[in-house]
């Protein structure tokens, strides 16, 4: 069991080509697909912690400012994150509240929760569980975009409800930090590289 | 030949022999278990049609209504860039910006691309811009978001049903066939018969 980087090769993170390991890495293209490529991602850890610090900063407009509002016979009604999910529970839809409530609540929080642990325990040389961290960043990585339905939902709900003095739907003020939450983390899950959790097992052979 | 098997894992680095596939085969790595390798039944046919389908529903999914509403005797009907258009009218440019990226021009530049480089490997013509599209695509593929719009649109549909009566188009039929196509093209393509053409085409 040896890593490309202790055979003095590295791979593309695009195409999988190996290539020998040169002196300087720097602007070193690959040879298949010509995108820059690095034995591990440039400064992966303080990148993931400036996006992680900026999502956390934003997550808190996000979930407190309204993210959208809605204008129905006069009444003016403004939905937070939560709040558009207790809607959809009290309409009897849970399996839907519940994909919704997944998707905006609790993906984001474990995402800012996950990144941060496998930020730490990188940066600690940690031993825990190698696979089972590998793991949680896939799925990190794989569930961050489902996030986005919010966004989506707003986007559907403004151009449908035009009915002038009837119903009309605004955007609220925190529908912009809420996608900047979204995009920060799928960009800090990009910026993690996974390899180096496994660089800490195998310093110690 | 064996220099070719000898593959890293893009999770963990491990390095390893890529055993040869049979079709339908998934390699995955000895490590962490991170898929390394497909070899999908008659790959590049397949994932060609199932482009050109794609991208046949993509267009019929954007030109008919995608959802309606009618709220006494008014009707609104929407398309799928109908949402980007309002919330760019509403004085949301980013918002718009965001959904107009990751809705329309993302997925459509994605499939553009990926036909090009399914025909010119096909056809074995106009090689030398291969390269660059199919890298393209790798990097615009996580910010292309249809699956999760389909999921909006099912969220939408429920919260205005209360209010109003909501009536689903022949786009957003589309739209479901898309989805499903573009799930099958992930499991059709093998992204290495690509790759493995560029190195060709540059070695001649
Ligand atoms: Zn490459
Ligand atoms: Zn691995």
């Amino acid at each position: 069991m040896i890593s490309a980087r202790n055979a003095g090769l590295l791979a593309c993170a695009h195409c999988h080509t190996l290539v020998r390991r040169p002196a300087t890495e720097d602007a070193l293209r690959c040879p298949t697909c010509g995108s820059r490529i690095h034995s591990r991602i440039p400064n992966s850890i303080q990148k993931t912690t400036a996006l992680l610090i900026a999502s956390l900063l934003l997550y808190i407009p996000a979930n407190t400012l309204p993210v959208m509002s809605m204008m129905y016979l006069g009444a003016p009604e403004a939905d937070t994150i939560m709040s558009g999910v207790l809607d959809l529970l009290e309409e009897g839809f849970w399996p839907l509240a519940l994909i919704v409530f997944v998707a905006s609540i609790v993906v984001p929080l474990t995402k800012l929760l996950t990144l941060s642990l496998l930020v730490v325990s990188v940066a600690l040389k940690s031993h825990w569980r190698p696979l089972d961290r590998t793991r949680i960043y896939r799925l990190t990585e794989l569930v961050g975009r489902w996030s986005m339905v919010d966004i989506y939902v707003i986007a559907i709900l403004v151009a449908l409800v035009q009915f002038g003095n009837l119903a009309t739907v605004h955007a609220g003020p925190g529908s912009v930090s809420f996608a900047a939450v979204v995009i920060l983390t799928m960009f800090a899950a990009n910026t993690f590289d996974p390899r180096l959790i496994w660089d800490a097992m195998e310093s110690e052979q | 030949m064996h220099d070719q098997e000898l593959i890293a894992c893009h999770d963990c680095d491990l390095l390893q022999r890529l055993p040869d596939l049979r079709t339908g085969q998934k390699a995955r790595c000895l490590r962490c278990n991170a898929t390394l390798g497909l070899r999908p039944k008659d790959s590049l046919n397949r994932s060609l049609s199932l482009t050109i389908t794609a991208l046949v529903l993509f267009v019929l999914a954007n030109t008919f209504p995608f959802l309606s509403l009618t709220l006494q005797g008014q009707l609104v009907e929407s398309t799928l860039i109908s949402g980007a258009l309002s919330l760019l009218e509403a004085g949301n440019p980013w918002l718009s910006s965001l959904v107009l990226l990751t809705t329309l021009i993302f997925p459509l530049m994605n499939l553009c691309a990926l036909l090009y480089v399914l025909l010119s490997l096909r056809f074995n013509y106009g090689a030398e811009r291969v390269r660059s599209l199919y890298r393209l695509i790798t990097y615009a593929r996580p910010w292309a978001m249809l699956e999760v719009m389909l999921l909006a649109a099912l969220v939408a549909g429920v919260k205005l049903g209360d209010y109003a009566t909501v009536i689903t188009g022949f786009a957003l039929y589309c739209f479901i066939a898309l989805i499903l196509i573009l799930a099958a093209i992930d499991n059709t393509l093998d992204p290495r018969l690509i790759w493995r053409y560029v190195k060709q085409q540059e070695q001649l």
